[in-house]
Formats: structure tokens, C-alpha cells, sequence
């Protein structure tokens, strides 16, 4: 089977547009939610906040997360990451360091999760 | 009829080991996102929607995802794969129409690889109870684009040969 071209249509290039066009309009949507203010770190477990760490520079500090697996997790000034976990699938201790407002580490095994957020909007998020 | 069923079966089996061959590599070390995948399974899903049609394809994406969670998935990587999957099945199946005067199998596939991991996306966000998925939007989106390019491809390569198993589907390149 020999193809002389490639086998690309009008209607291609309007899809192709279109996914740029929603890549572009996400990327400036993220970019314009800067984390302003008092940096927390959140930690919940089980959709419940078990913990809300102020972040400041300098600040070292770790916790220790129990439950079917166990997390630790190390603070380090205004970034956070999991240093160990004995959880099966190691995600969590991949992701490395978070610093900012729309990352997030999640251990899906301990059903843990982490995030930044900043002093004005610890309560609200945009799904729920 | 029965071959068409025949065929929906094999084809079950076959998106079913791509999945399997999919879950063999770690794609969570680039993206730390549990459930990101590179699609494999959709070109069973596009050859399926243009050689058998809609429902063919839409029962073989559900037995597929359900055969996949029970062998070597987890809850969550279920309901992932189920919302992309349908999300992606109905634009896919919408573009369709315009099928293949206007838009070529590279096209849906791209569309439909996006839309997976936009339904995947508002899955986890969900799951997580945070907007905070939403920071993987654009490299899912760009990766969705790529990937279903390829996919594609080798769709469009899969309904080329396919003349010959008498299925009465357009293959026109």
C-alpha cells in the first residue's frame, strides 16, 4: 500500500485549530492563578483536611501521614514534597516538589492529598 | 450479522491487549497523573466506529473498559477510562457525519484522544474533590492531540487492509 500523501482533510486542520485554540485558552486560565498571599500547604486524607501547614522561607519541617500506607512528608520554605512511603506505586514520592497553586501530590493507595493554596482561598474551590 | 458480532469479539480481545500492553509501561514517571494513558485501545475504538458503526463500537469501548478494570485496573483507573471513553465515543461519533469528505480518520482520532483526557480530567477533578487537576490540562491536551494523531494513523492503515474482511465499510483514503 503506497500513499502519495497524506491522507489530511479540510475538516483536520479545524480540529487541529480548535485543540490549540483550548491549549492556548487552559494555559493563560492557569497561568492568571497565581497563589497570592499566605501560602498553606493542605493535607487531606479521605477528602477530609487532616492538617494546614503555613508555608514560610526558611521553614523546615516533616509529618508523618498514617493510614493504610504511611507518607512523610517533608517541608522545605514555600515547597513541599513526599520524601518516603511505603505505598506500592511510589507516584507520590515521583511528583517531587510542589510550589505553587495549581499542583497537587496525591497517593491514591493512602488516599492522600497535597496541595498549595494561598491565605484568601483555603475554602474555595471552583468544582466544589 | 454474525460476522459483524464475530468481528466485535476479536476486536474486543484485541483492544483489551493493547490495553494490557499500555498498562506494562510507566507513563505516570513523566506525568505524575494516575491514569494517564497513551490510547492505544483507540484505534480498536475508531476501526470499530467506521467498520461496524456506533453501537458495535460503543458496546465493544464498554466490555473493553470493564474486562480492563477487573483484570489489571483499580476502581478509579475505571471510572478514568469509562468517562474518557464515552466523552471521546460521542464527539467521535458525532465527527462521523462528516466522514470522509470532510474530516479523515486522523482528524476524529485526534479529536477523540482530546476528548478522552478531557473527560479523564473532569473525572479526577471529582474523584479529587479540587480544581487542582486542571493544572495537567494543556500537556494532556497537547499529548491527547498527538497521540490520536498517531493513532490515527494506524487506524487509517487498519480500514485500508480491512477491504477484504467484507464488513462493507468506507475506507476511502
Amino acid at each position: 500500500m503506497r500513499y502519495k500523501k497524506i491522507p489530511l482533510k479540510k475538516g483536520d486542520l479545524l480540529i487541529f485549530g480548535m485543540i490549540l485554540l483550548l491549549i492556548a485558552a487552559t494555559c493563560i486560565f492557569l497561568f492568571s492563578q497565581k497563589a497570592e498571599g499566605q501560602k498553606y500547604c493542605i493535607i487531606s486524607q479521605e477528602h477530609d483536611i487532616i492538617k494546614e501547614v503555613p508555608l514560610f522561607k526558611g521553614k523546615k519541617q516533616t509529618i508523618t501521614v498514617s493510614g493504610q500506607y504511611q507518607n512523610i512528608i517533608e517541608i522545605d520554605g514555600e515547597r513541599v514534597r513526599v520524601l518516603e512511603s511505603s505505598c506500592p506505586n511510589q507516584f507520590c514520592v515521583h511528583t517531587g516538589w510542589i510550589t505553587d497553586g495549581y499542583q497537587t501530590i496525591a497517593c491514591l493507595p493512602n488516599s492522600l492529598l497535597i496541595r498549595i493554596v494561598s491565605g484568601e482561598d483555603t475554602k474555595v474551590d471552583i468544582i466544589s | 450479522m454474525a460476522k459483524r458480532a464475530a468481528t466485535a469479539g476479536l476486536l474486543t480481545a484485541l483492544a483489551l491487549a493493547l490495553g494490557y500492553l499500555e498498562h506494562l509501561l510507566p507513563l505516570q514517571l513523566l506525568v505524575p497523573l494516575p491514569g494517564i494513558k497513551l490510547g492505544l485501545s483507540n484505534i480498536v475504538t475508531l476501526f470499530a466506529l467506521i467498520a461496524l458503526g456506533k453501537r458495535y463500537a460503543f458496546s465493544i469501548l464498554l466490555a473493553r473498559c470493564l474486562l480492563q478494570g477487573m483484570l489489571f485496573g483499580s476502581v478509579p483507573s475505571l471510572a478514568f477510562s469509562l468517562s474518557g471513553g464515552i466523552l471521546a465515543m460521542l464527539v467521535m461519533s458525532l465527527l462521523k457525519q462528516g466522514y470522509p469528505s470532510f474530516f479523515s480518520v486522523i482528524g476524529i482520532s485526534a479529536a477523540g484522544a482530546t476528548c478522552h483526557q478531557i473527560g479523564q480530567i473532569i473525572c479526577a477533578g471529582i474523584f479529587f474533590q479540587s480544581s487542582a487537576v486542571l493544572a495537567y490540562l494543556p500537556i494532556l491536551l497537547a499529548a491527547g492531540g498527538i497521540s490520536g494523531c498517531c493513532t490515527g494513523l494506524v487506524g487509517q492503515l487498519f480500514l485500508a487492509r480491512s477491504a477484504h474482511m467484507g464488513l462493507g465499510n468506507d475506507t476511502a483514503v
